[in-house]
C-alpha cells in the first residue's frame, strides 16, 4: 500500500469518512487526455451515443409530448459526445453512419423503444469501459453509463 | 494508485457507509417516514453487500482487507427527515466518486464490478431525491 493511503488509514476515524471533502482530482474533461490507445473505442462510443441521441430526437419529433421525458436524454448524449470528442484526434471520422428510422407505432411504444435503446447504450458503454486501456478514460465511460442509468427510471411507462 | 490500494479505499468507504447508513436509519421513523426509512434500509443493505464483496476481491489479491474504524464522524444536525435525507445523498455522492476512482485504477473483473457498483450507487442517489447528473462518479 502506498504511503499516502497507509497514512490515511492510520490517522483516525474521520479520514475514511465519506462526508469528508474529497481531494481535487482531474475533471472528466482532463481524464480523456492521453488516451491514444483508446481512440478507436472513443470513436465507437461517439457513434453509439449519436445514434441513440438521434433516435430520441426523432421520437420527440414524432411525438412532441415526449419532449419532457426524452429532451434531457438528448442533452445528456450531447454532453457525452462532446466529452468523448475531446479524446479523438482532429480529423478522425465520428459521423453517424445511418439516420434513425422514422418512429412507428404509439407514443407508448416509442417511449419503450427509447428506454430499450438507452439501456443497450448503457451496457455498450460499460463493455467499452472494461476494454479501455486508460483508467481515466474507463472512468469517463463508466460515469456516462451511470448517467444514463439515472434517467432510465424516468422512462418507465 | 495500485488496484489493491483503490480497492482498499473503496472498502474503507464502504465500512463508513455501512456505519453511517445504519446511524441514519436509526434516526428515521419507520411509521412517520416510511419511504425514507425504506431507502436507508435498502442503502444499508447495499453497502453491506459491497463491503463484503470488496473484502473478497482484496483477499483474492493476497492482501489483508482494511478493517473498519471503531466509529465515524456523523454529520450534524440530523433533526429532521430532510437532514437525514441530505446526509444520505451526500454519502452516496462521495461513494460514487470512490467507485469512479476504483474504475480508474483497476482492470478486468475488478473494474467490471466497480462499474456495476457505480451504476447501482448512481441510481440509489435518486432514492434520496438526487438529481440526475451528466457524469455521476466523476472526480469533478
Amino acid at each position: 500500500m502506498g504511503t499516502g493511503a497507509a497514512a490515511a488509514l492510520l490517522t483516525g476515524c474521520s479520514l475514511n469518512n465519506p462526508f469528508r471533502a474529497a481531494s481535487s482530482e482531474p475533471t472528466g474533461q482532463g481524464a480523456v487526455s492521453g488516451t491514444d490507445p483508446d481512440v478507436a473505442l472513443a470513436v465507437q462510443a461517439i457513434g453509439l451515443i449519436r445514434a441513440t441521441s438521434a433516435a430520441a430526437a426523432a421520437r420527440i419529433s414524432a411525438f412532441p409530448a415526449l419532449s419532457s421525458r426524452l429532451g434531457d436524454l438528448v442533452a445528456l448524449h450531447q454532453a457525452h459526445a462532446a466529452a468523448l470528442s475531446r479524446a479523438v484526434p482532429h480529423g478522425s471520422s465520428t459521423t453517424t453512419k445511418t439516420p434513425p428510422p422514422a418512429p412507428a407505432g404509439s407514443r407508448h411504444a416509442a417511449l419503450v423503444a427509447q428506454a430499450s435503446a438507452e439501456a443497450a447504450l448503457r451496457d455498450e458503454l460499460v463493455a467499452l469501459a472494461v476494454r479501455a486501456e486508460s483508467g481515466p478514460f474507463a472512468r469517463l465511460l463508466g460515469t456516462m453509463a451511470a448517467g444514463i442509468s439515472q434517467r432510465l427510471p424516468g422512462l418507465a411507462a | 494508485m495500485t488496484p489493491v490500494e483503490a480497492l482498499q479505499d473503496a472498502l474503507a468507504g464502504e465500512h463508513a457507509a455501512v456505519y453511517l447508513t445504519g446511524a441514519l436509519g436509526a434516526q428515521a421513523s419507520k411509521s412517520r417516514q416510511p419511504a425514507l426509512y425504506d431507502a436507508l434500509l435498502s442503502a444499508y443493505r447495499a453497502h453491506r453487500r459491497c463491503r463484503d464483496q470488496l473484502t473478497v476481491l482484496i483477499s483474492a489479491h493476497g492482501a489483508d482487507p482494511v478493517a473498519a474504524e471503531p466509529a465515524y464522524d456523523i454529520p450534524e444536525p440530523l433533526d429532521t427527515p430532510s437532514e437525514l435525507n441530505d446526509a444520505a445523498l451526500q454519502l452516496e455522492h462521495r461513494i460514487a466518486k470512490t467507485y469512479g476512482q476504483l474504475i480508474e485504477n483497476t482492470a478486468g473483473g475488478d473494474r467490471r464490478w466497480a462499474l456495476v457498483a457505480l451504476d447501482d450507487g448512481a441510481v440509489r442517489q435518486l432514492e434520496f431525491r438526487g438529481t440526475p447528473e451528466m457524469f455521476p462518479g466523476s472526480a469533478a
